[in-house]
């Protein structure tokens, strides 16, 4: 699923182990993730959203859900 | 608190790798024991290295984020049908026919128990698919996990 992790990091400042300690999963499931490659579980996805200060809905493309 | 889990991971690992080779050394070495001995020693020592491989997979278990627990899943769910490729191929493949039975027999002269033919190829078969499996799970697991990258 696409998403704008990479971008919202690199607003953060943020390296990819550092969302990883952030939300409790490896910088290898980060990078999946940011790559669009693995899509995470709801409770991940909150995770991170939360990790950002964003919704769900903000980092990741719901459109691409449907598609 | 991480480096205390870490070294008593490692620790857990050590002791594993030791009680299996002790079982190894003794199920060879059955010469150097009384029978009762031997056979007491075997049964602990798989009973410890039971234990320990418990602990292990337990503290591995804990450590598997989700991207890890699916790769596992994909190597455990295919693995079954990889084995059963690779079964059927050895059927044909007369070496790797060969390897088996004198790894049986290098077993068989080790443990100093004759085994009826029946019973040896059964046993080497099944410690050959155990082999075969656990492999291509593994392997699997891991080139899931590289596509993913």
């Amino acid at each position: 699923m696409k998403n704008s992790i990479r971008l919202l990091r690199a607003e953060k400042g943020w390296s990819q182990a550092e969302l990883a300690d952030q939300v409790g999963v490896s910088r290898n499931s980060v990078n999946s993730i940011e790559n669009g490659k693995f899509d995470p579980s709801l409770p991940l996805a909150f995770r991170i959203a939360h990790a950002f200060g964003l919704t769900v809905e903000e980092v990741f493309d719901k459109e691409d859900a449907f598609t | 608190m991480a480096s205390k889990i870490t070294k008593k991971g490692a620790a857990v690992d050590i002791a594993f790798l030791a009680s299996m080779i002790g079982f190894v050394a003794v199920m060879i070495n059955q010469r150097a024991f009384t029978p009762g001995v031997h056979s007491v020693l075997l049964i602990a020592l798989v009973a410890v290295a039971l234990a320990l491989n418990i602990s292990r997979e337990a503290r591995k278990e804990k450590q598997l984020d989700e991207l890890e627990l699916a790769s596992a899943s994909f190597g455990a769910r295919w693995a079954v049908t990889v084995l059963g490729i690779v079964m059927m191929l050895l059927l044909f493949v007369t070496p790797m026919q060969s390897a088996v039975a004198h790894l049986a027999n290098a077993v068989e002269n080790g443990s100093g128990v004759a085994m009826v033919r029946p019973s040896k190829t059964f046993l080497m078969g099944l410690c050959t698919a155990m082999v075969i499996q656990l492999g291509a799970k593994s392997a699997l697991a891991s080139i899931w996990k590289w596509t993913k990258r």
